[in-house]
Order: structure tokens, then C-alpha cells, then sequence
């Protein structure tokens, strides 16, 4: 069994991670009853002996859950959101040596926070990060979380990735992105994302963009369907992908809805490599499944179902709705059409009560509406884990390789090159030791030929399929 | 007794667990003798399993009767081969002594040393995974060197059509090539015809109010291909000695009844099965049901070689209507004219696929050119991926070339050529 270590990065990178550690516990609460220390929590989780005073030597594995610490190192250069984590309920799952924290933040400046702080701090992180992977017996991936818009998550996030690459080569790096929407209220986000872009196409291995807008859209739909109850359509609260009931925390704050969202997400992308199932799907194979070109590693995600109903009979009918709806707009965690561009590969990830007939029939169902790119007509890749997510009884998470990523990326650059011919602020960005013109046109440089990748692979789109009997039904 | 059992990867593991429940649970009334083929002295099973994840060896130990495994002989990796055949056939770089394959060897040799004749070794495995299909073809070669004189027969079951993976052509193209250079025979399984099979099975019985649809799971396929196996190669009379003990010599007399020419070695199996006593006949009618007579473009398919193994043929029944079945699967199974004696057949009064006493069962195998509709669907799919470039850096990073694809889509052209040369 492998395990995986969870890098926070930034103010956004903290509040998903922390919200990800309470949904976790709370998975593995509802299934773990004897308290055993199990393979499954192995993979997120250390067994630790508080009582004994030596620091690191002291994991236990097997038998009783003593006291749980995260495989995680927190990163952030201001101290609120640590602090608050470290006061709150959670404070028990994290060493005070898994932290990194600075005071004075990054002022929204990529380049503040990857190449100052980045050089400030680089032995420190390398040493966090040797430590953590030294507790693990077969360490398989890093999650790094971040978001793109601003300094730290921006800057220091993508230098944490560097550090990664160059450190453990070996061990995967899935990041979880968060960019920013066109109304957001920092104005140098497009220069701190195209900047992090960079970064990510040559360092990651796969990364899973989210936007907030979508992930407002999916709470307030599922809000809008809890007050607008029918009799007999009532949801069970706690069932929600956006709810963090039953877990550790107290109150909710203002973003837990959203950061729960991605919190389930990573619950689910990592289901199949922690409990049993009949067909079990490991976290390489996403990898290697999902990314045919090494560039174009940029995963739509998609959840469903959003919420159960308090009727506890599913027929089957149900069942095939969620597959359908896996594949709407208003299931995924980015703006994008992917019905109108060409998939590359997808991955589903089916966890409970589902068989294999089911999931074939809807692969059959849901086949002729999607056009997939012509060398890679069977582009499926399948796993069932047989743990269900807290509250339901089946879900199913939809990860999609999709040439429709390519429209976030022009819109950033657009937003990008709008700032750039004005030079808006780019004297913050230069006063900086290390940073140059030349790390704007280049990063520019890189988003564009990814762009063009893309478009690249769209021309082929509805060329000369070499079986005739599939017509692509247009939606 | 002969044969080592070697189940690698996920799939093969699983179908494995399907098999020994059927082996050492099956039909009650089956003698301890019957049993000898399958395990040690010490009445621990002859089977090394091998897989590079934990969670599926560590469910098929729970689920088969305790105590049954030898432990030495359960070979488990961390990390998974990410559904990547050159990762599963090179393995990690750096590996050395304490790699997987290096374990297994180990394992297989002292296994092959507990046997009282080593004649050859039965491999499950799935054509499209990473350990399955990458490993399990470097074990194949690997015993092909070391015991050149054993056989190797093996299970292989090939994906969905509608896909299981991306790298599902790739891998498989890699993996038939090998087997076509290692093996001696290949039983072709596919989890299309498994599906459909346990789903047309479900639809005889009368279906629940809360499930209208007929649903199927991965154990109910793994079952159906386990008792299928089980039909050919559990002792049958024909081929046990008048003491009573068997030899285990059904794998081995199965290649050499349905292998005439070695160049054409897959194998594919039916099986029809029943409680009552329903006449052989429709049995045998019911097994050229799952046949596929036709390929996609119109060609009708042809075998070299047939062998039907009866079972629960408490009256001789069988072979007392031996020629009209005979006839029958001769004329649906559309045998070459070349060979002489193109049906084998095998009797035994036991049944061991179900346990109620009046059951019966026949297992048709046939060495049918309908694997060509397989080769050339796969050949075509990944030719078209292999011309995009995509997804070969994951195999550059793991000791693949191009060099090794181009030799594998010309053996599969080759192994076509000559299942269409066969039909003069």
C-alpha cells in the first residue's frame, strides 16, 4: 500500500487542505469501526504514541489508532490561517514541524513569493518534506494545493513543485489548482497565474483546475434545492458534497461550502487506492492513463451526485442519471464545454453499490454524445472502489483529458496580455531579485504553444474515423 | 501431478480466487484423489500468485478456505504498475534481487521442485493491465528459458471493446506478441462474451422487483471463466489411471489436442451447463450460441481443432449419442478439412462446475480463427495511437522502444496470415 503526502500552499491552499483533513477523518470514521490503524488510513495518516518524548521516532503501525498525525506540510507566509488551524479542532492532526510560516505574506506578487521567499526558505522545505517521506514505507504522490491568483499559493506553491521534481523524481505530483475567476479582486492575478502556468506544464504531472465561479454555482444549487423541498425530494443535509457535517469542525465559515467541493474531490480521486474494490484503480494509473502527451496534463473534474435524497430507495434509473450527469456543465469544477471539444481520455471513478453491467451500459449510453479524438475511440479508463462517500450510497467522480481546457488558458492569457502592453504594475514583479522580462515573455511563450497544442489536436477533430458505424449525434 | 499455477495481476488473481473456491469447495462429491492435480504433499495449493499491489491477494486469502495458500508463494509489490506494460515487464529501475520477478522466480522454482514431474505451468493473467499483461509476459518468457521442456498454457483475458483503458491496445498488442513467441497454447477469454454470458444467464431466472435490469459483477464473469477452466482441466476419466489418481495431464493433453499447427495457438471456449437432465444435443447447441461465426467483414471463421469435455455423464449418455453431437459441433464449428480427426472428447461421470448430483456440463474449446477479428481490431487501434505518438513516453520512460511495437504488429500480422492460410 502506498502513501501520499498533501503539500498546502498559501491562504486557499491551507483552507482546502484543512477541510480535506476533516472529510477525510470523517471517511475513514464511518468505516474504520474497530479504531484499528488499517492500511487505508496508512496512506493519508501517521500512528502516533504521544506519550514518548522523542519526536520522530515513534510511528506505530498496526494495531489500535493511538493518536493520528497528517502526512501534510503546511506552508503559508502570513500566519492567519495557520494559526487558525492550529487553534482549531484539527490542531491534534498536525506537528508543529510539518509548518512552515513567515509573517509579512507575499503582497500578491508571484515573484515575491517564488523567488524571495523560494530562496529563503528552500532548505527548510527540503527538509520538511525528507522528513515526512521518510515516515512513509512506499511514499507514491504528492498533492500539492494551491491557487494561482495570488503570491504565496502562486509563487511559493510552483517553487515547491520545483523542489519536488528535483528532490523526488520519482514520486508523482497531482495539483489541484485553483484560478481565478474574471471578477476577481486581485488585479495582478493574470500576471501571478500565466506566471504559475509556466511552472505548471513543465513540472507538474497532472493538474486538476478549479474555478471558484463553479464552485458557487454548484452551492447554490444545491441550496436553492434544499429550500425549494418538494414532498418527497427532501436531502439528506449531511449527504451534500458540500456539507463538512459530522466531521470535526464547529462552525461553518464562509468558503467551507466551496472548499468541501474540492475536499471530495481528492476524497474521491484517491478512493480506489485506499479501500477495496473489484476493480481497483491506483493513482498511476490516472497518470498514465489519462496523459497522452506529457504537456497536456490538465484533468476536468466532475462530481456527482451532489446530494442524496432522503428516500432510500435508488432504482436503478437513479443510477444512470448520475452518470449523466457527471458528464453536465453543472456538475464540473471548471467552466468549460466539453461536449464541443474533443476528449483525449477519460477516467471514472465509481465508488459504492455500482456492478460492472452498469457501468458498461452507461459507457455504451454515453458513448455516441461524446466526441473522443480519433486514435483514442476507447479512451475509458474504469475503476469501482466498494466504499461509498459519507451519505451516499454511489457516487461517481468523472476526471476528463479535454481539449476545452484550451478556453481557460486563452482567456488568461487575454486577461494577461491586457495588463502586459500597459506594463501595469510590472515594476512590483521587477524590483525583485532574480525576476526579468524575460520570465514574462517566456512564461507567455509556454501558454501559448500549450494553446497551440491543443488546437493542434482539435484539427483533427471529425477527421476520417476508421469505423463507420459510430456517427457522432451532435448534443 | 504436473502443473504450477501462476496467477499474476489483478485480474488473474481474482479469476484464481474464483477457481480454487470452484477446486477445493467444488461438486462435494468429488474424491480427495480428484484433488492430487492441484496440490502439494502437504496439501497446501500449488499456486504462486503474484501481484504489485496488496489489497487483491490480500481479499482471494480471506475468501479461499484458510490455511489453503502457501505463504512463500504470495508475492505482493507496493505501488501498482499503473496499467503500463512496460513498467510491469521491465519493472522498476534499480530493482535488483528483491523485484518482483526476481521473488517470483524464486517462489516458481521451489515450487516446481515439491512437483513429483514438472511438465509445465497454467498462467492467468488479462491482456490489458500493467502487471498482468507486462509481467506476465516476462514470466512467460522468463520459465520458457528456464524450463524449456515444460509447457505453458495460458488464461488470458482480453478487455471490453468499448474500453477499460486507454493503453488497454497498446498493452495488449505487447502482451500476444510475447505469448505467441513463449507460450504453447492461449485460452482467450473476453470480458464482452463473459458479460454477456452471465447477463443472458441472469435472464432466464425470474427477475427481482428492485433490480429490473439485469446486473452483473465482476465476480459473477470471474466465476463463469473459472468453471469454465474447470470444465477442461479437472480430472477426467478418460485420462486418469485405473487407480484412480490423476495425473494432471489435462492442461498438456489439451494443447496437444487443439494445437495441431504451433503457430496458431489461441483457443476459445464455450461452455453450456444445467441442472436437469437436458439432452447433450442442446447442450452442445447451446454452446455454438456464443461462437462468433462471422468476422466484422462477413468472412465466415473456421477451427483446426476441436475438444468437447462432458461431464456428469453419469449414464454414458454422451457416448451413446456421441455422433449426431459430434456432427454438430463439426459442422458449427466449420473444422478444417485437413485435419483427420478435427473433435477430441473427454467424459467423466462427475460434474464438477455445480454440485447437485443430476447436472451436467460441456466444455467446448476450439482453436477458432475468430482470434483474428481480436488481433486485427487491436493491431488497427493501436497502429492509429502508435502514428499520433501518444502515450509512448510512458513507455520510452520504462525501457520500451519503438522497436518493440513495430515487431509486435508484425507478429500479430503474421499469426493472421497464417489463421487465414489455414482455411485452403
Amino acid at each position: 500500500m502506498t502513501q501520499s503526502i498533501v503539500v498546502q500552499v498559501g491562504q486557499c491552499g491551507n483552507q482546502v487542505g484543512s477541510r480535506f483533513w476533516d472529510l477525510a477523518l470523517r471517511e475513514h470514521a464511518s468505516v474504520n469501526k474497530k479504531g484499528i490503524y488499517d492500511e487505508a488510513l496508512s496512506s493519508f495518516f501517521r500512528n502516533v504514541d504521544t506519550r514518548r518524548s522523542d519526536g520522530d521516532n515513534n510511528d506505530i503501525s498496526g494495531g489500535k489508532i493511538r493518536s493520528l498525525r497528517a502526512r501534510a506540510v503546511l506552508i503559508d507566509m502570513e500566519e492567519g490561517v495557520v494559526n487558525e488551524i492550529l487553534q482549531g479542532p484539527l490542531r491534534d492532526v498536525f506537528d508543529s514541524k510539518q509548518l512552515i510560516t513567515d509573517v509579512s505574506g507575499s503582497g500578491n506578487n508571484w515573484a515575491v513569493g517564488h523567488k524571495v521567499y523560494g530562496s529563503t526558505y528552500r532548505e527548510e522545505i527540503v527538509e520538511n518534506l525528507r522528513k515526512a517521506a521518510e515516515h512513509c514505507d512506499c511514499l507514491q504522490c504528492f498533492f500539492v494545493i494551491h491557487s494561482m491568483g495570488g503570491g504565496t499559493g502562486s509563487g511559493l506553491g510552483t517553487f515547491v513543485l520545483n523542489v519536488l521534481e528535483d528532490e523526488f523524481p520519482e514520486v508523482y505530483r497531482i495539483v489541484t489548482s485553483v484560478y481565478p475567476s474574471a471578477e476577481d479582486d486581485v488585479i495582478t492575478s493574470p500576471y501571478n497565474s500565466v506566471l504559475a502556468m509556466r511552472e505548471l506544464t513543465e513540472h507538474a504531472d497532472c493538474v486538476l483546475p478549479i474555478e471558484n465561479q463553479s464552485l458557487v454555482d454548484i452551492v447554490n444549487k444545491i441550496k436553492h434545492m434544499s429550500h425549494c423541498g418538494k414532498l418527497g425530494a427532501e436531502i439528506k443535509q449531511s449527504s451534500t458534497i458540500i456539507s463538512g457535517q459530522g466531521g470535526v469542525k464547529g462552525q461553518e465559515k464562509p468558503f467551507d461550502a466551496m472548499n468541501n467541493i474540492v475536499a471530495n474531490m481528492l476524497l474521491s480521486l484517491t478512493s480506489s487506492a485506499r479501500f477495496e474494490g473489484s476493480l481497483n484503480m491506483d493513482l498511476n494509473e490516472i497518470t498514465m492513463n489519462l496523459v497522452p502527451f506529457p504537456r497536456l496534463h490538465y484533468l476536468v473534474s466532475s462530481l456527482s451526485p451532489l446530494y442524496t435524497l432522503a428516500d432510500v430507495n435508488v432504482p436503478s434509473r437513479r443510477l444512470d442519471q448520475m452518470f449523466s450527469d457527471a458528464f453536465s456543465k453543472d456538475h464540473q469544477l471548471i467552466h468549460a464545454d466539453p461536449k464541443h471539444n474533443l476528449y483525449l481520455a477519460c477516467a471514472l471513478i465509481v465508488r459504492g453499490d455500482v456492478q460492472v453491467s452498469d457501468l458498461r451500459r452507461n459507457i455504451e449510453r454515453l458513448k455516441p454524445s461524446l466526441p473522443f479524438v480519433s486514435w483514442n475511440q476507447e479512451g475509458w479508463k474504469t475503476g469501482l472502489c466498494s466504499v461509498p462517500p459519507v451519505g451516499h450510497s454511489h457516487s461517481l467522480l468523472a476526471l476528463t483529458n479535454n481539449t476545452c481546457v484550451k478556453s481557460t488558458f486563452i482567456e488568461l492569457k487575454d486577461r494577461f496580455m491586457k495588463l502586459y502592453k500597459k506594463k501595469a504594475h510590472l515594476h512590483h514583479y521587477l524590483h525583485v531579485d532574480g525576476m526579468e522580462q524575460s520570465c514574462f515573455t517566456e512564461a507567455v511563450s509556454s501558454l501559448s504553444s500549450l494553446i497551440e497544442e491543443y488546437n493542434q489536436l482539435d484539427a483533427t477533430k471529425g477527421l476520417l474515423m476508421t469505423d463507420a458505424q459510430r456517427l457522432n449525434i451532435a448534443v | 501431478m504436473s502443473a504450477v499455477w501462476l496467477h499474476v495481476g489483478q485480474c488473474g488473481n481474482q479469476i484464481g480466487q474464483e477457481w480454487w473456491r470452484i477446486i477445493t469447495e467444488g461438486g462435494g462429491h468429488s474424491c480427495e484423489a480428484d484433488r492430487y492435480p492441484f496440490l502439494s504433499r502437504d496439501g497446501k495449493l500449488g499456486a504462486v500468485c503474484v501481484d504489485s499491489e496488496p489489497k487483491v491477494l490480500r481479499k482471494a486469502q480471506k475468501q479461499v478456505k484458510h490455511g489453503c495458500f502457501r505463504e512463500s508463494n504470495l508475492i505482493v509489490g507496493q505501488e501498482g504498475r499503473g496499467s503500463n506494460w512496460a513498467y510491469g515487464y521491465y519493472g522498476p529501475p534499480n530493482e535488483g534481487e528483491r523485484g518482483l520477478l526476481q521473488r517470483t522466480m524464486e517462489s516458481f522454482r521451489k515450487e516446481t521442485e515439491r512437483r513429483d514431474c514438472y511438465s509445465g505451468t497454467v498462467l492467468f493473467h488479462s491482456l490489458s493491465g500493467g502487471t498482468g499483461a507486462g509481467l506476465g509476459a516476462r514470466l512467460c518468457e522468463e520459465i520458457r528459458e528456464a524450463y524449456p521442456v515444460g509447457h505453458i498454457l495460458s488464461v488470458s483475458v482480453a478487455p471490453h471493446q468499448a474500453g477499460e483503458s486507454p493503453l488497454q491496445h497498446y498493452n495488449t498488442l505487447l502482451c500476444l506478441a510475447a505469448l505467441q513467441r513463449a507460450a504453447d497454447g492461449v485460452l482467450l477469454f473476453h470480458n464482452d462474451e463473459a458479460l454477456s454470458r452471465v447477463l443472458s444467464l441472469q435472464s432466464h431466472r425470474p427477475s427481482s422487483l428492485s433490480s429490473p435490469q439485469a446486473q452483473a459483477s465482476l465476480s459473477s464473469m470471474n466465476s463463469h471463466i473459472a468453471s469454465c477452466l474447470a470444465g477442461l482441466l479437472y480430472p477426467v476419466h478418460n485420462l486418469t489411471t485405473p487407480s484412480g489418481i490423476s495425473l494432471g495431464l489435462e492442461p498438456w493433453e489439451l494443447l496437444r489436442s487443439v494445437s495441431p499447427v504451433p503457430a496458431t495457438k489461441f483457443l476459445h471456449t464455450t461452455q453450456a451447463h444445467t441442472r436437469s437432465t437436458v439432452l447433450w444435443d442442446s447442450l452442445a447447441a447451446s454452446t455454438l450460441q456464443m461462437l462468433p461465426r462471422h468476422s466484422p467483414s462477413g468472412n465466415l471463421h473456421y477451427s483446426s481443432a476441436v475438444l468437447a469435455v462432458a461431464r456428469g455423464d453419469q449414464s454414458n449418455s454422451f457416448l451413446s449419442s456421441l455422433d449426431p453431437i459430434l456432427r454438430r459441433l463439426r459442422h458449427g464449428h466449420r473444422c478444417a478439412a485437413w485435419n483427420p480427426f478435427p473433435i477430441d472428447y473427454w467424459t467423466d461421470p462427475q460434474d464438477v462446475v455445480s454440485p447437485s448430483p443430476s447436472s451436467r456440463s460441456l466444455t467446448v474449446c476450439s482453436n477458432h480463427s475468430s482470434v483474428t477479428d481480436l488481433l486485427q481490431r487491436v493491431g488497427e487501434r493501436a497502429h492509429d495511437m502508435f502514428q499520433a505518438r501518444a502515450y509512448l513516453h510512458w513507455y520510452q520512460r520504462y525501457g520500451c522502444e519503438d522497436q518493440d511495437f513495430l515487431q509486435a504488429f508484425d507478429t500479430l500480422r503474421t499469426v493472421t496470415e497464417e489463421y487465414r492460410a489455414g482455411d485452403e
